[in-house]
């Protein structure tokens, strides 16, 4: 058999060019015969004569069958044949990408861009590299070309909108507005754009958006749960605390082993004021997953409204342990311990506390007072300078938000989903 | 009644009679809808005050105006006074009273500033503010241009004039004015929503006051000749940390025999200004720990109260503040020291209402004070959502439990506490003298709220009129102290002011439980003490300084 396979391949490399039989190794492999597309491909590679077309186009079937390794030095001889052959550029450069090796591989993809610059994939691929290593400001260049050139290609928009969305440019909501509109199947980017709808204020819009993929007929249940948080979550931006303890309630009916939906139901009950019931959720999320050191903070906070200091302690406690430099953890044990009248280890997290973040002015106030107990006057009163100093600097900041001026501390925000 | 009332928990509920009161005037405070101004969301106070002297709390609402609405000749928005009819009923009496001024009013404080036997009002206002004197014989005049207490700047803002309260911080037997102040408020220069943009929950609304220039507090001296000076800057107010001021409250807080005062302010340290006996005061908040929240945060303060929550003799401080915060508890461990106890006392539960009018009251006369917070949402914008948290919200009603812990009993306390306004200004007295505290509530943009308190527990009270002779005639800052046979001491203090905007009755209103006498002794300013021994219970009793 293999006698007769390989007399075969001969008889064909015998009669026709390096890029003829390279077509036909690609119609093999595309027909399903891959044992027969192989052998002919292995042939080919060793044949001489080829040109960059050739040699690119091994290359190219190569990585194709995953043989990454083994394509690169076709590419590269495709280049030594043809330079400007821009192709095998973009081929070697995706390779070499692929295989992590970017010192390498973004000249390649930069070179393709430059030797064919409407080409969609080669602007696409090389937006989608440079966002990779967080080169915002060229990721967002090459990607709003790449749409330029097509715009019907619903995966850069949402690359585009990735990169706006981390560059903090508002943009980002009309690029996957057009990614929405463009795969309306495709629940991961609508739960993706709502969430980022809510995030840019726009409350009502998230909700709509996430109502679509609820009513879709053929979500998953995990999208379902995705779309009830991001309505949660704009109905705590909204103040409509019972609005979003229903959409919450209905993500953890959909995902109920979930900590962070749990986490996110018990935020709302929190803002509603139902401390004992969000208190039982930061306990259930504890329980699913006990290392997630915000529902420690969050259940120490719960205690401390209710007033059950010892019991915040342990929380803020644990909560540090599984995260040293929890600023706000080594804050509120600083403050629970000095109202548990000690003095002395509120003065150890507070300090820690303005250590890991010197821009809050509460620790430092806090700190004031309880020098100021302990009869340290100079100590005192230069905190207490500090803390103003900062609270007028922070002012200027929130002069037109008071969104983030008036909730903060006490009530943390919602966790972002782990499945996005 | 009776059957149905010894059904409920407490065995009290408070019901809204103002509209078969009488008192169906609307407040109008800026626009219903939405807001452009700061200015326009503050609302007004409100005064139980016997203004006749017949011994019947009379009610006096302070009114407020528009942007851009221009009311009918003689339909204008006037601050309004109503006489009690002693039947449950009022009557109004503005215009005969001589009190009817349209304008943006916000705050009303009562004090006898001329010893002439008869309590004048003051009222502050965006612009001018005015001292109504009152002349014995049902009407007022407004003396404040006369006096010199008309507030005016020397750069031709307005000032936007917030809390009031009278006191005789110098001890010398007139009562001397304390004044709050917001901002130098002009409409011209004055951000818009659109220009921050200045949002709240994702809504445009008024801007501030984070980005604005805060006022400055005054305090004038009263010359004792009708007239009064502005002492502000000698006496150390203009260095207050804090501003944005917007309740006021007078209390001996270091137990000195001096009047102190402390100052809700608005999204900065509130102030505690110790009084140095000469004339002087110095801001102490920081240092006591009554500037912040328990987080050591900067709060949006409103109203202020204070009462002698643990039967110790020295004053707790509660100050309501905005939504996503708690309202605070200070206890007071003396020597201007504070400790927040809003959370070991239980208070730490409700966050999500935005308070203002701020009261102690023992709506059950069982002798320990207990708190009523009168809220709603600052921005109309704020739709009416289907929770406690919109515009309009209910009442929070807290018992004290007589050992440091209060519980919120709101839901216990009757639909005058449940039924949601956007309230602001309150004042505490027994507009019916039936020896049970009744609460008046000053609305925007709607009725106001008289919220009747019905009880059938029974239990006995007292309450303790002043009249001052070397003091101040009204015995403003006198300490009332009440020992109920078989029961704990209390204390309280004769107060202009406080609450938010607001003046509650000066007569001092003790619950005595079952007792059937109290020891009563009251501490003048003036340092003479008036013992009256074995007092019986349900009366009013006048004390005139120096006559037992």
């Amino acid at each position: 058999m293999k006698f007769f396979l390989l007399a075969s391949v001969a008889l064909c490399l015998s009669a026709q060019t390096p890029t003829d039989l390279a077509n036909q190794a690609e119609a093999l492999l595309r027909s399903g015969d891959r044992e027969k597309g192989l052998a002919l491909l292995d042939q080919v590679a060793q044949a001489p004569g080829g040109t960059a077309e050739s040699e690119d186009h091994v290359g190219f079937l190569l990585a194709a069958v995953g043989r990454g390794p083994d394509a690169l030095p076709h590419f590269q001889k495709a280049l030594s044949l043809n330079a400007d052959y821009a192709p095998a550029h973009y081929h070697l450069g995706a390779a070499l990408w692929l295989a992590k090796d970017h010192e390498h591989g973004l000249p390649q993809l930069q070179a393709a861009a430059q030797l064919a610059p409407d080409n969609f994939d080669y602007r696409y691929h090389l937006g989608s590299a440079y966002l990779d290593i967080n080169d915002l400001e060229h990721a967002v260049a090459e990607l709003k070309l790449a749409v330029a050139i097509d715009p019907s290609k619903p995966i850069a928009w949402t690359q585009l909108a990735g990169a706006l969305h981390k560059q903090g440019d508002m943009g980002a909501v009309d690029a996957y507005a057009h990614a929405v509109e463009l795969a309306p199947q495709d629940d991961a980017m609508r739960n993706t754009y709502a969430s980022l709808l809510v995030q840019t204020r726009q409350p009502v819009r998230a909700i709509a958006e996430s109502q679509k993929v609820l009513d879709r007929k053929g979500s998953t249940d995990l999208a379902r749960a995705e779309a009830q948080m991001t309505i949660g979550y704009a109905y705590l931006k909204t103040g409509e605390f019972e609005k979003s303890e229903k959409a919450y309630r209905a993500a953890v009916a959909l995902d109920p082993e979930s900590a962070v939906t749990h986490y996110n139901l018990a935020i709302a009950l929190k803002m509603e004021d139902h401390i004992e019931a969000s208190l039982a959720e930061f306990q259930k999320v504890i329980s699913l997953d006990p290392k997630i050191p915000e529902a420690h903070y969050s259940l120490g906070t719960a205690h401390w409204q209710l007033g059950d200091f010892p019991a915040a302690v342990a929380e803020m406690k644990e909560a540090i342990t599984l995260r040293a430099d929890y600023a706000e953890a080594h804050y509120m044990l600083g403050i629970t311990l000095k109202q548990n009248g000690d003095l002395d280890g509120a003065i150890v997290e507070l300090k820690e506390a303005i250590r890991l973040d010197p821009t809050t002015p509460g620790p430092f106030n806090t700190l004031g007072q309880i020098l100021r107990i302990k009869g340290d006057k100079a100590g005192s009163a230069e905190m207490f300078a500090t803390g103003a100093r900062l609270k007028k600097e922070k002012d200027a900041e929130l002069a037109n938000n008071l969104e983030q001026g008036m909730r903060g501390g006490m009530f943390p925000k919602p966790l972002e989903s782990s499945k996005k | 009644m009776e059957q149905l009332l010894a059904e409920t928990p407490l065995g009290i509920q408070f019901i809204n009679v103002a509209k078969k009161a009488g008192l169906n005037a609307k407040t109008i405070f800026g626009a219903e809808r939405s807001n452009k101004y700061l200015l326009e969301t503050t609302g007004c106070g409100v005064a139980f005050v016997d203004y006749d002297d017949d011994g019947w709390l009379d009610i006096f609402f302070v009114n407020g105006t528009r942007f851009e609405t221009t009311f009918p000749k003689g339909a204008e928005p006037i601050s309004r006074l109503y006489k009690n009819n002693r039947d449950g009923t009022f009557t109004d009496v503005t215009l005969k009273a001589g009190l009817a001024r349209t304008g943006w009013g916000q705050a009303v404080c009562a004090g006898d500033y001329n010893n002439d036997g008869h309590v004048d009002l003051f009222v502050t206002y965006w612009g001018d503010c005015s001292l109504y004197r009152n002349n014995g014989n049902g009407t007022f005049t407004d003396v404040a241009g006369r006096a010199g207490v008309t507030t005016r700047t020397s750069t031709g803002l307005k000032r936007w004039n917030t809390g009031c309260a009278f006191l005789d911080y110098d001890k010398d037997g007139f009562l001397d004015l304390y004044i709050g102040n917001y901002i130098d408020f002009d409409p011209k220069t004055a951000p818009l929503p659109q220009s921050g943009p200045c949002l709240y929950e994702g809504l445009l609304v008024a801007c501030g006051p984070p980005g604005l220039q805060g006022g400055k507090d005054i305090l004038f001296h009263n010359n004792g000749d009708g007239t009064f000076t502005d002492v502000s800057e000698k006496a150390g107010i203009l260095k207050k940390q804090g501003t944005y001021a917007l309740g006021v409250l007078v209390g001996d807080f270091d137990n000195d025999g001096w009047p102190d005062i402390y100052v809700a302010d608005d999204s900065s340290p509130s102030a505690l200004l110790r009084n140095n006996h000469d004339g002087t005061f110095t801001d102490v908040a920081l240092e006591a720990g009554v500037a912040f929240g328990a987080d050591g945060k900067t709060q949006a303060g409103m109203g202020v109260t204070a009462a002698d929550v643990l039967g110790n003799g020295k004053l707790e401080i509660f100050k309501t503040n905005f939504a996503g915060d708690t309202s605070t508890l200070y206890r007071n461990l003396g020597n201007n020291n504070f400790e927040d106890m809003t959370f070991q006392s239980g208070m730490g539960r409700n966050t999500r209402f935005l308070g203002w009018g701020a009261s102690f009251l023992d709506f059950d006369n069982d002798g320990w004070p207990d708190v009523l917070t009168c809220n709603g949402h600052v921005y109309p914008e704020v739709r009416e959502k289907e929770s406690e948290s919109g515009y309009r919200e209910r009442k929070v009603l807290y018992h004290n439990l007589g050992n440091g812990k209060f519980q919120d009993v709101s839901l216990e306390g009757g639909p005058g506490i449940t039924e949601q306004v956007a309230g602001r200004g309150c004042a505490i007295g027994d507009f019916d003298n039936d020896g049970i505290l009744d609460v008046v509530v000053n609305c925007v943009n709607d009725v106001p709220q008289l919220l009747h308190c019905q009880s059938t527990l029974k239990n006995n009270w007292l309450k303790v009129k002043t009249v001052g002779v070397k003091s101040n005639r009204s015995g403003i800052g006198a300490r009332v102290f009440c020992k109920p046979e078989g029961e704990h001491p209390q204390m309280d203090e004769v107060r202009s002011g406080g609450s938010y905007f607001s003046q509650s009755d000066l007569r001092v209103h003790f619950g005595l439980k079952k007792s059937a006498t109290a020891d009563v002794e009251v501490h003048w300013p003036s340092g003479v003490v008036d013992k009256i021994a074995g007092v019986k219970a349900n009366q009013v009793l006048t004390v005139v300084e120096g006559k037992n």
